[in-house]
């Protein structure tokens, strides 16, 4: 019987717990990071470029978020095949947000030198002492820098026992923060030093990061969404349509298999194509069929099993050797 | 969950210590911020060039000489530093245009705070609010060390 709703293993619902609160936690945190930063700001290149990424940062933190409400929903009537793209289309619109904006940045950065603005920082009173604003600014950024990049360490290990992609992407994000961080302070200690150009530099430097960050996240979600064969967090291709067809060939009746997978979410959904040795299929044969396919891993989620006359060519992995 | 550092994590800690050393030296180091061109140090002990244009009564104008509070807050600022003030007269306009090239140091027009050019040049911390506005004197875009320093007296008188 196939399982209408998936339903992670105990062990990882309690993983799941820990990372929305996390994200709950991030989300919190860095809204502070932000009001941070933007109060210090003057009319530093850097600062500005240091706040845009901390406010895109937000984007992997509400999309993973919002796919744990309505990525999770069971398929209905009006979406039959079920809800998860909702996420990927998220991550998708924040990962041009950010190419986008990343180059606007670099952009007006390398315009900035180019015209000669020179960044003015004057005096901030806080605590009834007049310092240099440049040392507030030092001081959000540290700060800015020091969460995300812990929050992120926190993460990574959550993110990889779920195989969750948005979440590594979400970490990545915030533990590349130091570079941010420290090119920030550079350039704010460079105009300190009298080194005007610092500013654009940084600027410039930190809008790189954006970019790159950006164009992974892009690849990654356009990928995804064109229904590419299963792989790691890492972004290696993983074995799953491999070890379905080695479980299918096991059984006896199956002369030859070809498997195709697609990531739905947490899960891998797809289609075994099968060949029988003549004997005829009954129906609680493909259904146990599946039943095999799917408890290779509890990743895989549904396959949907169909006995064919022949093996199409163009589905699934190509395999070398001959048909068990 | 405990936070491991790793290797993949050495260089961003190492960068970071740094970093929190040159910044908690900093604050001690008078040097910081400095002038790109070096605008206050050659004020000191030599000629403070501030531009002035009538607006009374921040500014007035007595034969080539400046009165006025802004005129004031200049002329203890300039002692303070061991300068003398010399003076030129225009318009608005035309003074900021020179402060943005760096041909003046200081520029006194009674500005507020919402001035348009507060893009162009820096402007102070507010010396005084009246009437709702807050009045700034506006220095060389860059020229950090002069406003810091302009601006500590500020609060100071």
């Amino acid at each position: 019987m196939q399982r209408a709703r998936f339903e992670l293993p105990e062990e990882r619902r309690a993983t799941l717990r820990k990372a929305r609160r996390l994200e709950w936690a991030t989300l919190g945190l860095m809204s502070t990071v932000i009001v941070a930063v933007y109060v210090t700001m003057g009319a530093s290149q850097t600062m500005k470029a240091a706040w845009i990424e901390d406010l895109l940062s937000l984007v992997p933190t509400i999309a993973f978020l919002v796919s744990n409400r309505i990525a999770a929903r069971p398929p209905n009537e009006q979406f039959p095949y079920g809800h998860f793209h909702a996420v990927s289309i998220a991550f998708l619109t924040g990962a041009v947000a950010l190419s986008i904006f990343g180059l606007f940045i670099l952009a007006d950065s390398v315009l900035g030198l180019v015209k000669g603005d020179r960044p003015s920082i004057g005096t901030v009173v806080i605590f009834g002492e007049q310092i240099w604003a440049g040392w507030t600014m030092i001081a959000a950024l540290a700060y800015g820098t020091a969460v995300p990049f812990l929050l992120g360490r926190l993460k990574m290990p959550l993110a990889r026992e779920l195989h969750d992609k948005t979440l590594k992407a979400d970490a990545d994000m915030n533990r590349a923060d130091w570079l941010t961080g420290a090119a920030g302070i550079a350039g704010i200690l460079g105009v300190g030093l009298g080194f005007w150009w610092a500013d654009a530099v940084a600027a410039g430097l930190i809008s790189f990061s954006i970019v790159k960050d950006g164009f992974e996240n892009l690849s990654g979600v356009v990928e995804a969404l064109m229904d590419r064969r299963p792989t790691t967090v890492d972004g290696e291709d993983s074995d799953f349509p491999e070890r379905v067809r080695a479980a299918l060939l096991r059984l006896d009746w199956v002369k030859d298999a070809r498997v195709r997978l697609r990531e739905d979410g947490h899960v891998l959904t797809g289609e075994a194509f099968v060949v029988t040795d003549g004997t005829v299929v009954e129906i609680a044969r493909l259904e146990e069929a599946g039943e095999v396919a799917a408890s290779v891993d509890w990743r895989v989620h549904e396959v949907v099993v169909t006995a064919v006359s022949r093996l199409p060519d163009d589905i699934g992995p190509k395999h070398e050797g001959r048909p068990a | 969950m405990g936070i491991s550092l790793t290797a993949s994590s050495r260089l961003p800690a190492r960068c970071t210590a740094a970093l929190l050393v040159l910044v908690l030296w900093g604050p001690a180091c008078s040097e910081i911020p400095k002038d790109p061109e070096g605008t206050l140090e050659a004020a000191r002990g030599g000629v403070l060039r501030v531009g002035v244009a009538e607006a009374p009564p921040w500014i007035t104008r007595a034969g080539p000489e400046a009165t006025g509070p802004e005129a004031e807050l200049i002329r203890s600022f300039a002692a303070s530093i061991g300068a003398r003030v010399e003076w030129s007269w225009g318009v608005p306009e035309e003074q900021l245009e020179k402060l943005e090239k760096g041909e003046l140091a200081i520029v006194a027009a009674g500005l507020t705070r919402n001035t348009p050019w507060s893009t162009r040049v820096a402007l102070t911390r507010p010396h005084t609010e009246a009437g709702g506005e807050k009045h700034v004197l506006a220095t060389a875009p860059g020229e950090n060390a002069l406003l810091t320093a302009l601006e500590r007296h500020l609060r100071r008188r």
